[in-house]
């Protein structure tokens, strides 16, 4: 179940990344076919609409594409372009507010280096 | 279409109830034929088994509002639509009942002493030397109307109660029987006039003040059946699902 | 242009104003949910909608066409009503056989096929079905009947929660397989959340908001943290409800405004449909 009920963040945009993730893990393999909007409707109980969005999301980040007549496949390198994403999204989540927090806090370059380096210690 | 399935489907409800009747009548005349042939009849005679039909056909009607109206309801059909497929269906319940009727009776007269309500009324007119099919067919054409009035009547009284609340519904079951049983006759014993009058007006209609006339009963069912029609409709015109 | 245009909608019962000049656009097959507190009007409004009932000003149009006295219009809805209109004595197979009759598209196999999975036995009659095998009678001719607008008012009164999910299930099926315009009158909103795309809230015969869904999710939040940092946050705002409890408050807010100057102590989670819909029908 992908749902987070408790989670901000749009429904198909939880579906998005949870197909990701799917596909970073080898349960959707490039070139093979994923559940059908209809299928993900119907079993994770939500609005087909909002389904369709969010394999569309996939479908414009070249993640998945259409087979007129199958279904929705995946691309292929589509998992290394996820795994960029996330670099880039990793480096914007947590590096860039990593840095701030530091400056806030008067932590040096130097030192934040080496917390980092300590932290692959333990 | 919404006026050929609704017609089929109060004439579906009506079937169940209308061979129950036929089969207890037809019960009851062979009980009667076979008692009579059996032990003579004496000075028994069967009469008017139209009068039968007619409160029958009063109780379908009785019972036609209320209960296609949710069924109608709840199939999207309009209440102009459900209105002229009760009176299609009516009209043929009422017209299948005359023939099979008429037909039955005439048989029933050739094996048993049995005068139909029709020829009660209506028979001296009909000279001995009369082609016997006329009075057959007056005598259908007659039961015909009749039984359409009443079947109407109930289904006007079923909207009267539908479409009242509790206080209406009292005033509507007390007022009609106590004015004509109790008031009307009351009235007719210290004024004479009154029930002249009222029996003229029953000659009138009925078509037998002067001559025995049954086209002019058959106009009067019309007029009448018409009346409560019209009175049905604007009933139900504006009736509320509750 | 809407397919169903609810117009100036006034409906007055004796000295009940049930409905207040409700003024509502559904567009095509899209799933809206109809909400509202006991009393709200909604099965007022779908009755109405269904000409089970006549409005006392405004009208309501299907497609361009007044439903009032309209067979036309009429045979393009289903109504899954919550009272049962259907003869006490007959059966459920006939019920479908005459579904048929007036409703030409119906799927008599798809019926058949609901009734074995949902464990109906339609040689029973209507009468002698429970509260909850009356609601899933109902519910596969509202299915089956593949009109192109389905009203359901309270689909899964007195089912049990097996059912209730295979009803959804179902019905996104259905409604994947063939796009219909589809509107739920429910309570458990908690539930239904995920299946609609657009909301109708009703309060006191009165519109109180129609919107998307995922937009109305994404104005709402619940804001938490120390009652001073709380108040000065929600000045501004449009807040739907405060809560205290000690020194502490939480908020509920449906803001459009972007959520800025978060100071450390003041914590945003999500504030979900159902909670929502009880602080905006609360007041």
């Amino acid at each position: 179940m992908f749902m987070d009920t408790s989670s901000e963040k749009p429904i198909y945009i939880q579906l998005a990344e949870w197909m990701m993730d799917a596909v970073l893990s080898g349960a959707f393999p490039e070139e093979s076919q994923v559940p059908s909007t209809t299928e993900i409707s119907v079993n994770y109980r939500i609005n087909p609409a909002t389904a369709l969005k969010g394999v569309n999301v996939l479908v414009d980040e070249a993640i998945l594409y259409k087979k007129r007549g199958l279904g929705m496949f995946v691309s292929s390198g589509a998992k290394s372009r996820i795994l960029a994403k996330r670099r880039k999204d990793f480096f914007d989540s947590y590096i860039t507010a990593l840095i701030a927090e530091a400056n806030k806090l008067g932590i040096g370059q130097r030192d934040v280096i080496a917390m980092i380096e300590r932290g692959y210690v333990k | 279409m919404k006026l050929q399935s609704i017609t089929k489907y109060q004439l579906s409800e009506s079937k169940k109830s209308l061979l129950i009747f036929y089969g207890i009548m037809f019960t009851i005349l062979l009980l009667t034929t076979s008692s009579f042939n059996l032990f003579g009849s004496g000075t028994a005679e069967v009469r008017g088994t139209e009068m039968a039909s007619a409160i029958f056909i009063f109780v379908i009607g009785l019972n036609s509002f209320r209960s296609n109206f949710l069924f109608s309801q709840a199939n999207g059909v309009s209440r102009r639509t459900q209105f002229k497929g009760f009176l299609l269906s009516i009209l043929m319940i009422a017209g299948v009942m005359a023939v099979i009727d008429t037909i039955y009776t005439n048989v029933f007269s050739a094996l048993v002493p049995y005068l139909s309500f029709f020829s009660m009324i209506y028979g001296e007119s009909y000279l001995p030397g009369s082609a016997p099919l006329s009075i057959l067919i007056d005598g259908l054409l007659w039961s015909f109307f009749l039984y359409a009035l009443f079947a109407v009547l109930g289904y006007f009284i079923n909207l009267v109660y539908y479409r009242s609340n509790l206080f209406m519904k009292l005033i509507v079951s007390i007022v009609p029987p106590v004015f004509l049983f109790i008031l009307l006759p009351y009235l007719a014993f210290i004024y004479p006039a009154i029930s002249d009058g009222i029996l003229s007006l029953i000659n009138l209609f009925f078509g037998i003040d002067k001559t025995l006339n049954p086209y002019r009963a058959m106009v009067s069912f019309s007029l009448f059946t018409l009346l409560f029609a019209t009175g049905s409709y604007l009933l139900m015109r504006k009736a509320p699902i509750k | 242009m809407n397919q169903i245009e609810i117009k100036g909608i006034t409906k007055i019962f004796g000295e009940t104003i049930a409905l207040r000049n409700v003024t509502i656009g559904i567009a095509e097959n899209r799933i809206y949910g109809l909400l509202g507190r006991n009393g709200a009007g909604k099965t007022t409004l779908l009755n109405l909608m269904t000409n089970k009932l006549f409005p006392t000003a405004g009208e309501i149009l299907i497609d361009g066409q007044n439903v009032q006295e309209n067979d036309q219009a009429l045979s393009r809805v289903y109504c899954m009503a919550e009272t049962n209109l259907y003869p006490e004595n007959m059966k459920c197979r006939a019920a479908f056989d005459w579904s048929r009759e007036f409703y030409p598209k119906f799927d008599r196999n798809y019926a058949d096929q609901l009734a074995i999975l949902f464990g109906l036995d339609t040689t029973k009659k209507i009468r002698s079905l429970s509260t909850g095998y009356q609601s899933i009678f109902k519910m596969i001719i509202a299915l089956a009947c593949q009109a192109e607008i389905l009203l359901l008012d309270e689909p899964v009164l007195g089912l049990d929660a097996n059912h209730r999910d295979l009803f959804y299930r179902e019905l996104l099926s259905n409604y994947s397989d063939n796009p219909k315009t589809i509107v739920i009158s429910t309570h458990l909103i908690e539930e239904a959340a995920d299946l609609l795309e657009e909301v109708i809230i009703l309060k006191e015969g009165e519109v109180l908001l129609v919107d998307h869904v995922e937009n109305l999710l994404s104005r709402g939040y619940t804001l938490s943290g120390t009652s001073a940092l709380v108040e000065s946050y929600i000045k501004d705002k449009h807040v739907l409800a405060v809560e205290s409890f000690g020194g502490l408050k939480t908020a509920y807010l449906l803001d459009d405004q972007k959520r800025e100057g978060l100071q450390p102590g003041l914590e945003i989670t999500k504030l979900d449909l159902q909670k929502m819909f009880i602080h905006l029908t609360n007041a």
